[in-house]
């Protein structure tokens, strides 16, 4: 997967892309005292390759007829879907300040009362099924929408998850692509030490999904893995990443799963943020 | 009450190609006329409750109108959340059928036994709970979900009351006799009253209370006429409809009395059939008797 498939250009711009959507995050999440800045920084990459190269949407329409539907079912990392929506223009920047604030439509876990968000989540092991159905759906009107999901890796250890795993590939839905922000962490530490999902690959595999396997923070491996199709299977990619990444002092911490920055941390994350993307 | 959604559901898939259905491996030897009259537009989506609800969820996303099937506590408070969440926050044409709630699967035991499902469900914003008695009353209700779409649950039994001539999906007049008393009764132990007054001199006008969510002014008009109402339910006392009833009096001010018959917050772990648990739980046409003679003595 390491083919480059990104010219620079294309690449610099996904760079720039979650950059932004960091730098915005890690403000926001300072201001408002909200959590999961470790869960968002994970996985930015993934949502920057999806909004800038792999979906098709209309901002002038977000329920356009023909758009990919994305869901993102660990709710909990809504900022980096907001800030994605404001920087493709689907939401007003100045909506991004109001954030988990009384008034705004902008809630701690994402929230489709904002333009360009499909569902609701926050309660961990929604978004898979609420995705089979709608691929289902789309097979049934002969359309070619494509549907992404994307999922934490603790998250797996719900049993909806696995229901709906069943559930697409018994009805073949092609049209269906999951990722896993596989951090290797969750809430209260690494997912060894609490549910091991050693071997995650497999594990879809042996449920009957296209395994692929990624380094979730390199742009040309996701947009290769993410561009996949493989006839009459759902597809899995397991985006390998890093919680914090990009922020030296929250990498790989679990202290980051819940804390908010203070004014002065933020200023070095963003000061790490611009080097890390330059 | 079964076969009376599966002839609308045959008759609704000829209207439209948008009309899906959804079990969670539930409905052997009813619903094959279904499977073959939808096609792929039937799943059964295996034992899988949450799934079930998602599954739909995702499909009223875009624009299908999804009925699912199942019993018990199976598609109610198995999946509670997936209802909450999924489908009425995000208010979808999504419409649970539930055929066996009560005490229906009586010595089947407690886990087949649906008794807190009205207080579950109509606590959900968006959520449309319907109780209907009978198989007209069954069609009344297809036919508005059919037209006004869901969120929606509906409550029954395999089979109903013997009440034919209901009118509208809120409250109907099943027997009136100019009492003082009335019986308000939700879903198929309707039967425990109309047996009641066929079997007793002192007869009370009965109603078939249908649905949780609208037309209330319609109830308050009728409960005002009353000294006393009994509230006859197959549920926990906690949130059904005891519970709407008060509300309702309390919303509108209302004199009226009103004593309920249901079961008392308690596990129905007694052994036995529908009939003889309604019996040992007090909630049967005996103690409909006792209860009205209590207040002809005053
Ligand atoms: C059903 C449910 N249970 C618990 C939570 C609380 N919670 C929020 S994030 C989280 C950990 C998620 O871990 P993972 O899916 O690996 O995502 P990460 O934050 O590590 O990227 C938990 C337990 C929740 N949101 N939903």
């Amino acid at each position: 997967m390491s083919n480059d498939c990104l010219s620079e250009d294309e690449l610099k711009k996904l760079k720039n892309f979650a950059k932004d959507i960091k730098i915005n995050a890690v403000k926001m999440t300072c201001k408002s005292g909200a959590s999961h800045i470790g869960a968002i920084l994970s996985l930015t990459d993934i949502v920057a390759t999806l909004y800038g190269k792999i979906l098709h949407y209309d901002v002038k329409n977000p329920k356009d007829e023909n758009r990919d539907i994305f869901i993102l079912s660990k709710g909990h990392a809504g900022v980096a879907q907001y800030c994605a929506l404001a920087e493709i223009g689907m939401i007003e920047k100045k909506d991004l300040e109001g954030y988990y604030t009384y008034g705004s439509l902008l809630s701690g876990h994402v929230s489709h009362k904002v333009r360009g968000v499909e569902v609701s989540t926050g309660s961990l092991g929604h978004g898979l099924g609420l995705a089979v159905g709608i691929a289902y759906s789309f097979k049934l009107d002969k359309k070619s929408n494509q549907v992404y999901v994307l999922m934490g890796d603790g998250e797996c250890e719900e049993g909806s998850v696995w229901e709906a795993v069943m559930l697409a590939v018994q009805l073949k839905l092609d049209n269906l692509h999951v990722i896993v922000d596989r951090n290797s962490m969750q809430a209260l530490g690494d997912c060894k030490d609490i549910i091991d999902l050693d071997n995650l690959e497999e594990r879809f595999k042996a449920f009957g999904f296209n395994v692929l396997s990624c380094d979730g923070h390199n742009f040309n491996e996701l947009v290769n893995s993410l561009s996949v199709l493989c006839e009459h299977k759902p597809s899995v990619v397991v985006a390998h990443t890093i919680k914090g990444k990009g922020v030296s002092f929250m990498e790989n911490n679990i202290l980051w799963h819940y804390r908010n920055p203070n004014q002065e941390q933020a200023a070095q994350a963003i000061k790490e943020l611009e080097d890390y993307y330059a | 009450m079964r076969s009376t959604i599966i002839n609308k559901l045959l008759e609704f898939n000829k209207k439209s190609n948008d009309i899906m259905f959804i079990t969670a491996d539930l409905g052997f030897g009813a619903f094959e006329p279904v499977f073959e009259a939808f096609g792929n537009r039937s799943i059964n989506v295996g034992i899988a409750e949450q799934n079930m609800i998602l599954f739909a969820s995702g499909l009223a996303l875009n624009h299908k109108k999804v009925f699912c099937y199942s019993i018990a506590t199976f598609p109610s408070l198995r999946c509670l959340e997936q209802i909450r969440n999924d489908t009425c926050y995000h208010n979808l044409d999504v419409n649970i059928l539930n055929v066996g709630t009560g005490v229906e699967y009586g010595p089947l035991g407690i886990t087949h036994h649906s008794t807190e499902d009205v207080a579950c469900l109509r606590a959900i914003p968006n959520m449309k709970v319907y109780t209907p008695s009978c198989k007209e009353e069954v069609a009344l209700v297809m036919d508005e979900i059919y037209s006004c779409g869901g969120p929606s649950y509906m409550r029954m039994n395999k089979s109903g009351a013997t009440f034919n001539s209901p009118t509208n999906t809120t409250i109907n007049v099943v027997e009136n006799h100019k009492s003082k008393v009335a019986i308000i009764a939700s879903g198929t132990i309707l039967q425990e009253a109309i047996d009641y007054n066929s079997e007793n001199d002192n007869k009370v006008d009965i109603y078939s209370l249908v649905n949780y969510f609208k037309n209330s002014d319609m109830i308050a008009n009728i409960m005002k006429q009353y000294d006393t109402i009994i509230s006859l339910e197959e549920h926990q006392l906690t949130g059904g409809l005891y519970s709407y009833l008060c509300e309702i009096k309390n919303a509108f001010g209302i004199e009226t009395k009103i004593i309920p018959l249901a079961f008392h917050n308690e596990f129905t772990c007694v052994v036995g059939k529908q009939k003889e648990l309604r019996k040992h739980y007090k909630i049967d046409k005996n103690k409909i008797k006792k209860v009205v003679e209590k207040i002809n003595k005053g």
